[in-house]
């Protein structure tokens, strides 16, 4: 109880504003990086707001800036001149104005963070004992021996056999789901409200991703954690976000609730990326759809919409004026596209776009891939 | 099965490979140990045919695929292609059908040279082979690269660094095809690249496939990829095959329990189903080096019995290409499989 949170947080529950401000608000974000070719515009203008016990999943081709904008939520950016602006609320503190030691206080008890690959997120020359019971003694102020206590209990949760023997091992002794496991259970040892994960069963089996994505979900449950999945398996976003967002070129150029977006997608980036996707209930040889060509250079600003060098459906005004993100008729429902399809979203073969246009983007992914 | 048994293998012309009783061992770091990677395993290939093996980390099934290009050679059984046994030839005329499989890694970019223009890493395979004059070479270079959906002249001179990784698994791909192989060993040819890549590289399997008349191997971990591309799934477990069948029949009516088990932990992209259960605690496989007896999936399965502990299954056939090696098959026949029910017997 006497968590650190309660004396960085001055206000408390007093002054709550009247609309409901999430618990973690995001205004036009925008995260530059200095490079020899200029600066990269990494994350461009996101807004995004997500609630206590809910998850906003975050989906995108690689290098559509959905790692780098979970690193400018939480300032795990690498030194080096990377500009922030915007604003990232998190239960009404600033977090863009918070130095490293201030933002500190706010890690593990507040916010946590699962980070892809679990080999290089934990420390291979220490004890896996001791990689979770830091959080729980520097955050929680628990003794050595309740630390220890608490810790087999995250790892009993965590589904963990023999947790006694894998306190005393090393990183390199478990296997890759064991691993993983570890991450989880120090990120939610001291319980934080605010859960980021960054693709966090991508590198696991999927009868493990199973039981992770259950974990998962019980804590949130139990604990009303918020959570940011960032992930690019679509099932996973299907079954386990409240809402979406489609990421491109560091900018949300669709976002909806999990279900209508599933329903309905008005932006031909987010139906070309569901319909590239194999499905399990799809007959065996079905052509998939391709997206021709690769994502834009970010060091090199476009006027117009980003995706209209890859998109069937663009037009002149595509290239010239950059589309707004729109709200469409259902609540909640944002789109960047001058020209948002309509119709359902491509949930059987039958229902996807004609073969000729599947035929035509292949040929010009054919030739037009070459960057 | 996690078991034996060869009764789903075909006879006659129409098969290209052959691979019966493999076994695969490896000697265990600091150990006299030797662990079984690949323990009894048999299966076909037919010509033009695509063979998807399925299986989750460590089953043994990049094992096998290297078993077949007799790298390293099986410990025991044999493989024969096209009706002659690798496994028994040597030196010089094993050498000769090196040529005529060929091999797709995982990561594109590691496994072509970066010291070399795209131009000599597709001529390098023919110039060992003395295939034409370097003229002849050259054409049937471009050639491939434009089958392949590269432009030569924007490809030819430039290196692997150079182009994204769906890009360098097309050039992968045409290194290979510049042989004009019979079989294409795709192990994970597309896990290491993006969903839209995913697909394109895909299509041009089943472009090629088509064009050459090539029979694949594809071994991956994703279900939905092994079901688009396949012709016929084998499904893997610690060193042993576990069910063999059309697509069509494995993916609907699994009757391994194994292999309804990773078909119920995928999540479907459809909002309206429920996130997969697991149990927790069920989930840790096994040791290779110190397999359960018997059913080497009997610790994780739910119907599990006595007879599982002490027998091995061995290979069956449950109807017209379907075949499982379990001693309790799910019912493939009336309805769809439903959960697993382990016996129950009411209080």
């Amino acid at each position: 109880m006497n968590r650190i949170r309660a004396s960085v947080k001055p206000g408390g529950a007093g002054a709550a504003p009247a609309e409901a401000p999430g618990l973690l608000r995001v205004e036009d974000l925008r995260t530059v990086i200095p490079s020899r070719r200029g600066p990269i515009f990494a994350v461009d203008g996101v807004s995004l707001k997500v609630d206590g016990g809910q998850t906003l999943g975050v989906v995108g081709e690689s290098g559509s800036g959905k790692s780098m904008l979970i690193r400018s939520i939480t300032g795990l950016l690498p030194a080096g001149g990377i500009q922030r602006s915007g604003s990232v609320r998190y239960e009404g503190h600033e977090l863009l104005d918070l130095d490293r030691a201030r933002l500190g206080a706010f890690w593990g008890v507040e916010l946590g963070m699962i980070a892809q690959d679990p080999m290089t997120s934990l420390n291979p020359v220490r004890r896996v004992g001791a990689q979770i019971t830091e959080p729980l003694r520097q955050h929680l102020g628990r003794s050595r021996r309740q630390a220890r206590d608490e810790a087999l209990g995250l790892l009993r949760m965590v589904g963990i056999p023999d947790p006694e023997r894998r306190l005393v091992e090393y990183p390199h002794q478990l296997s890759g789901g064991m691993r993983q496991r570890v991450l989880i259970a120090a990120a939610l040892a001291a319980r934080p409200r605010m859960l980021f994960a960054d693709e966090p069963t991508t590198a696991l089996d999927v009868t493990v991703q199973a039981q992770i994505l259950n974990l998962l979900r019980r804590i949130q449950r139990e604990m009303r954690m918020a959570m940011v999945l960032v992930t690019h398996d679509l099932g996973v976003v299907a079954t386990c976000t409240d809402q979406v967002a489609v990421m491109y070129a560091g900018q949300i150029v669709e976002t909806a609730p999990t279900a209508v977006l599933f329903d309905r997608m008005y932006m031909p980036y987010t139906r070309a990326l569901f319909a590239s996707t194999p499905r399990l209930a799809d007959p065996p040889h079905t052509r998939l759809a391709v997206i021709p060509g690769r994502p834009p250079d970010l060091a090199v600003p476009s006027g117009g919409c980003r995706f209209a060098p890859r998109c069937a459906y663009a037009r002149d005004k595509c290239q010239a004026e950059t589309p707004p993100l729109a709200k469409a008729d259902e609540h909640g429902h944002l789109y960047r596209c001058w020209f948002p399809l309509t119709g359902r979203a491509p949930a059987d073969p039958g229902q996807r776009e004609p073969a000729a246009v599947h035929a035509a983007a292949d040929r010009i992914g054919a030739t037009k891939e070459d960057g | 099965m996690a078991g034996s048994g060869t009764s789903h293998l075909r006879d006659g012309d129409d098969v290209l490979l052959r691979a019966e009783r493999v076994v695969v061992e490896y000697p265990m770091r600091g150990s006299r140990q030797r662990v079984r990677a690949v323990s009894d395993v048999s299966l076909d290939i037919g010509r033009g045919e695509t063979l998807g093996l399925v299986g989750e980390s460590g089953c043994g099934k990049s094992t096998i695929g290297r078993a077949i290009l007799q790298l390293p050679r099986p410990n025991a059984g044999s493989v024969h292609y096209d009706g002659v046994e690798l496994t028994a030839l040597s030196g010089r005329r094993l050498r000769a059908y090196r040529r005529d499989i060929q091999m797709v890694f995982q990561d594109p970019l590691s496994s072509l040279n970066p010291r070399q223009q795209i131009g000599e890493i597709l001529a390098d395979p023919l110039r060992v082979w003395k295939h034409g004059t370097p003229a002849e070479r050259e054409r049937l270079v471009a050639d491939t690269l434009e089958v392949v959906g590269l432009d030569p002249s924007a490809t030819l001179t430039r290196r692997p660094h150079q182009f994204s990784g769906g890009q360098c698994q097309r050039i992968s791909i045409a290194r290979c095809l510049v042989l004009r192989p019979g079989l294409l060993i795709c192990d994970e040819p597309v896990s290491a690249l993006d969903v839209s890549v995913q697909a394109q590289v895909l299509n041009l399997l089943e472009d090629m496939k088509a064009r050459y008349g090539l029979s694949l191997l594809f071994i991956a971990h994703d279900l939905a990829v092994v079901k688009n591309i396949s012709d016929r799934v084998a499904v893997m477990y610690l060193g042993k095959l576990c069910e063999v069948g059309a697509p069509e029949k494995l993916y609907q009516r699994p009757a391994h329990p194994y292999t309804d088990l990773l078909l119920r932990s995928i999540p479907e992209p459809d909002p309206s189903r429920p996130l997969p259960d697991a149990d927790l605690t069920a989930g840790e496989l096994p040791s290779p080096a110190d397999p359960p007896s018997g059913c080497r999936f009997r610790t994780r399965c739910p119907r599990a019995t006595q007879l599982c502990a002490e027998e091995e299954p061995v290979m069956r056939e449950l109807g017209v290409d379907h075949h499982v090696a379990c001693h309790h098959p799910l019912p493939t026949s009336a309805v769809p499989a439903a959960a697993p029910t382990p016996e129950r017997t009411p209080a």
